[in-house]
């Protein structure tokens, strides 16, 4: 087993990916020690190429090329777990689309932990174990 | 009793009042230290609580260029989140047609 394989792997929901590249003054400190887990290599981070287009859309129309250089930055750090088709489609029949989709590959993948603000929208899949969790409560249980 | 205001990095950030109850000696050792540092007993404190706050690990120079980079971003207040973007309207409306379904 690689060191790569023994560190716990988070997903990066696209709410805390936003927080940094739009530097939401509320949120940001949280979202940043979420991404500081993989730059100390504690964590390896994931997220979906479907939850970065979507960041990246936001994060033109809102704060232009200086929020592209933020995305940069942040995707260095940051693995791309496929979707498979199955995971979308199967995430249509949800309320949230977008949520389930993720959820599902993740699922697909075997990564339980998930870091978000928007931890009610991942309630359907917690009995299937993905853990959502707030950034800072996140960063707690891992610095654990 | 002491009154500190907490306040974080960002000017945004909440600001959070914390009561603090100190016995005399203490209060009299924090006068003490504040007057042979020139400062007021409550920035004595909020620099105390600053530096058990910082992060213990030395900061990855690929972070430190992140954190630049952001900082280089003006920050967004909660309430300068634009809900008319058309990301977030689609975002809500499609949840909302979802529902109704």
């Amino acid at each position: 087993m690689s060191p790569a394989d023994s560190k716990p792997r988070v997903v990066v929901d696209a709410n805390v990916l936003l927080d940094i590249v739009l530097h939401r003054s509320r949120y940001v400190q949280d979202a940043l020690r979420v991404m500081a887990l993989g730059f100390n290599g504690r964590a390896v981070l994931v997220t979906t190429a479907s939850v970065a287009h979507s960041v990246r859309d936001v994060a033109v129309r809102s704060r232009g090329r200086a929020a592209l250089e933020v995305l940069d930055a942040v995707l260095r750090q940051v693995t791309f777990i496929p979707e498979t088709v199955d995971s979308v489609r199967a995430g249509l029949s949800f309320d949230d689309p977008e949520n389930a989709s993720l959820a599902l590959a993740c699922l697909e993948e075997g990564v339980v932990l998930l870091a978000t603000r928007e931890v009610a929208g991942f309630v359907p899949f917690q009995d299937r174990g993905i853990r959502p969790m707030l950034p800072a409560v996140l960063v707690a249980r891992l610095s654990q | 009793m002491l009154y500190l205001y907490v306040m974080p990095k960002y000017p945004d950030s909440e600001k959070k009042k914390l009561t603090l109850r100190l016995s005399e000696d203490s209060i009299a050792y924090a006068k003490q230290r504040a007057d042979e540092l020139g400062l007021s007993v409550s920035a004595l404190v909020a620099q105390f609580f600053e530096a058990i706050q910082a992060p213990v690990e030395a900061k990855n120079a690929d972070f430190q260029a992140l954190i630049d980079l952001v900082d280089k971003i003006p920050p967004q207040g909660e309430s300068a989140f634009d809900p008319e973007d058309p990301y977030y309207k689609w975002a809500r409306g499609q949840r909302y047609e979802s529902r109704r379904l």
